[in-house]
């Protein structure tokens, strides 16, 4: 029986890879130990690399930020438009208000909750990742079923060292699983590791 | 099992890929009589079946290229000429040029396209500016299909279209062939795949039946025909009419007839004398309602006629073949191996006369609601009509090994609470019905919503009660539908993703939802996802189908 091989870490450059990374999340353990056979029927998940949250938030405060320069764009000329009359300007400007602060609370509280609730976990058996606060998705995919994988890391997700991968199968319904929020050297061990067997001919 | 004991043999050679490019003569001063030319770079693993020289399109394709792209942009043409009636000049060049540009495509892919087989693959090239190198693995083939329609008869030449497992389009459509060069190809390809499934791991697939090979090897094996009154019956219990129908009306819809059926119609009003009571008003009404459900029914018998005359089933080896068509004839190869889904669709009339209909999902090729000719027959039309008793046979020749009795399989009903759901469900669905209806006549519109409460109710119990579940070692099985019951099996080696979701709705009645994807592409119309499981088992089912899944692939290598 053999194991599959992790490939050695890949040092980025570009990645600042501190400290503050707890072991457990590069974790070749994680995808390397359990990965003999699934014996064991039960899913060791592993959660996301908390700087999502920092991130989550950060890629959050810009949007608000732009959609904040449309609605000042947008009440100036309304309030051009009715000059003489405050009444039009004020309700705008409070319905503009609530709206910003909703926003402003909804992307401080959720990142932290969706961290919470997301993980992922990769044995013998496959990849398998679960999210969603309230829509809660558990997507499962075969290791074999795996066609080629992608890693994707914009330029605000380099300097968090975080990366998405892409899963993607021949299935049509959900032919790609996207995951968001690994760590980089994570997912460039991931992306490996789940093409590395192939152990069939063709999958369809 | 190891991972990669197989990876050696896994991985096909391309070798000659870049070479084969440069082969490729463009002028047509070598026309090529086909097979003339032996293409002699044989590379890769023996085969046992001849080469497929250099060859190219039949003399008549410029012919046909330009008959389809004059059906493609009949739509765009119409507008024109629409167009150009209405304001003349600009439009008429516009439609003259799109012509043109259409013609000079044609003349260039004729003149341009070849194919051959060349190792293990099967090369097209066309293009004269922008020159495009196709290599299709041979093994990846899934099926070559076959068009013939009356004026192709004339010339003894058919459309071939080669498909893989991508994407929605056919990888090659070779329009036209002559009939002996497709028979070449067709046996360069086929007996090809034949000596790869039975050398490489595919032989495996087809389970307790392998033996089989050596015996029937190269002989067709006839499975079913479709007798000409059964498919009648089929066609009068149907509402393809509809079809025809729609077609129609979008005639009459036209800018153009729309005047002229108003008018007629004013016209048709004015001759009508005064004195007609409201009883022979419905009389009428009812006798025109009559003609029409009887004319519908008669247009979808015609249609199944036209589609499927002359229906037949074979299997030679693991590639069932279909035979069909009354002018058109359709002639479509699935390898079974290749089937990712299978869909038992029986209708409530269908029911009563003991008539079933079978789609089957390869991958790639038939995109979801293609009325194509060929993508439709082989997927969406795998069998039109076949009796009940007969589906268990159908299904073992479709799946070898699969002793298929749907009485005895564990049929697991949905969560107890989905009756009460859905019930709840149509209640909020009549009351908006009924609030839709009372405003628009107040205020007795609200009897509408009341009067199709009841109805609702029974309706979402009965499809509660009527959508099942099932696993077993080897497959797992979903029926729903109340009118229409579909019921589709996929098996463990095809699943490609699955999927636990669940609701704020579905947290608070303890639900869940288990959607399996396959790489079927969606003919059947019938997709696996279980709506309204009980929470726990559906998160036992996942992790009890993630595993098996997984295993299943271990198993066939």
């Amino acid at each position: 029986m053999e194991e599959p091989v992790v490939t050695p870490l890949m040092r980025d450059e570009a990645t600042s890879v501190s400290d503050t990374i707890q072991p457990d999340f590069l974790l070749v353990a994680g995808i390397a130990a359990s990965s003999g056979r699934a014996e064991q029927s039960e899913t060791q998940w592993q959660s996301f690399d908390p700087r999502n949250i920092d991130y989550e938030r950060t890629a959050g405060w810009i949007a608000i930020a732009v959609v904040g320069l449309i609605m000042v764009f947008g009440l100036t000329i309304t309030g051009i438009a009715t000059w003489p009359n405050w009444m039009v300007l004020g309700i705008a400007g409070s319905v503009c208000l609530l709206v910003l602060g909703f926003l402003v609370f909804i992307n401080i509280y959720i990142p932290p909750l969706s961290h919470s609730r997301a993980a992922w976990s990769c044995d013998a058996r496959g990849f398998q990742i679960r999210k969603g606060i309230w829509w809660r998705k558990v997507t499962s995919v075969p290791r074999s079923r795996v066609q080629h994988t992608d890693v994707h890391q914009g330029p605000m997700q380099r300097s968090y060292g975080l990366a998405k991968l892409t899963i993607h199968t021949a299935g049509t319904q959900n032919s790609t699983v996207e995951v968001e929020g690994l760590n980089h050297q994570v997912a460039m061990q991931l992306r490996d590791v789940l093409i590395e067997d192939r152990s069939f001919q063709d999958a369809v | 099992m190891p991972f990669n004991e197989n990876a050696s043999e896994s991985d096909p050679e391309h070798a000659g890929i870049q070479l084969a490019g440069n082969q490729v003569q463009l002028a047509g001063n070598q026309v090529a009589a086909s097979g003339e030319l032996p293409d002699s770079s044989m590379e890769g693993p023996p085969v046992l079946a001849p080469p497929l020289g250099l060859q190219r399109l039949h003399p008549t394709s410029f012919l046909f290229e330009v008959a389809s792209q004059v059906r493609r942009n009949l739509i765009p043409a119409a507008f024109a000429v629409f167009f150009a009636a209405k304001d003349g000049g600009i439009w008429f060049v516009v439609a003259a040029f799109a012509t043109l540009v259409a013609l000079v495509f044609s003349l260039i892919r004729y003149f341009t396209l070849r194919f051959r087989i060349q190792g293990e693959d099967l090369v097209v090239d066309e293009g004269l500016v922008f020159r495009r190198h196709r290599t299709v693995p041979v093994h990846r083939i899934q099926n070559i299909d076959i068009v013939q329609n009356p004026l192709h008869r004339v010339f003894r030449v058919a459309e071939v279209r080669v498909e893989t497992a991508s994407g929605n389009e056919p990888e090659a459509t070779l329009r036209v062939l002559a009939m002996s060069q497709i028979d070449e190809l067709r046996q360069a390809v086929f007996n090809r795949t034949i000596t790869n499934s039975s050398l490489g791991s595919d032989n495996l697939v087809l389970g307790e039946n392998s033996g089989e090979v050596q015996e029937d090897s190269l002989a067709d094996r006839l499975i079913i025909v479709i007798p000409t009154s059964r498919l009648i019956l089929a066609g009068l219990l149907s509402d393809r009419g509809l079809v025809v129908v729609s077609v129609i009306a979008g005639l009459l819809f036209q800018p153009d007839f729309r005047g002229k059926v108003s008018f007629d119609a004013e016209e048709w009003i004015k001759r009508i004398p005064d004195g007609v009571s409201w009883l022979a008003w419905t009389a009428i009404g009812i006798g025109v309602f009559i003609v029409f459900a009887l004319l519908l029914r008669v247009f979808s018998a015609a249609w199944y006629l036209l589609r499927f005359h002359g229906f037949r089933m074979e299997r030679r080896v693991d590639d069932i073949r279909i035979r069909c068509g009354l002018f058109t004839k359709v002639a479509a190869t699935i390898p079974r191996r290749r089937v990712q889904l299978i869909s038992v669709h029986r209708t409530w009339l269908g029911r009563y006369f003991g008539l079933a209909s079978i789609r089957v999902e390869t991958a790639g090729g038939a995109g979801g609601d293609s009325e194509d000719a060929t993508t439709s027959v082989g997927r969406k039309w795998f069998l039109p009509a076949l009796p009940e008793s007969e589906v268990p046979r159908i299904l073992a020749e479709i799946r070898p090994g699969l002793k298929w009795n749907e009485g005895e399989l564990d049929w697991h009903p949905l969560s107890p609470k989905a009756g009460r759901r859905m019930v709840r469900f149509s209640f909020i669905f009549c009351l908006v019905i009924g609030a839709v209806g009372a405003f628009v006549w107040r205020p007795w519109g609200f009897i509408f919503g009341l009067a199709l409460l009841p109805v609702a109710i029974w309706y979402a119990q009965k499809k509660a009660k009527a959508t099942r579940y099932a696993r077993t070692q080897e497959l797992i099985a979903y029926r729903s539908g109340l009118l229409t019951r579909k019921l589709s099996i996929t098996f463990f080696d095809k699943i490609q993703t699955l999927h636990l979701t669940q609701s704020p709705f579905d947290r608070r009645w303890k639900m869940a939802t288990l959607a399996i994807d396959t790489a079927g592409s969606g003919p059947a119309d019938h997709v696996i996802s279980v709506e309204m499981l009980d929470a726990d088992f559906a998160k036992a089912e996942h992790e009890a189908v993630a595993e098996r899944a997984a295993q299943a692939i271990w198993q066939l290598s």
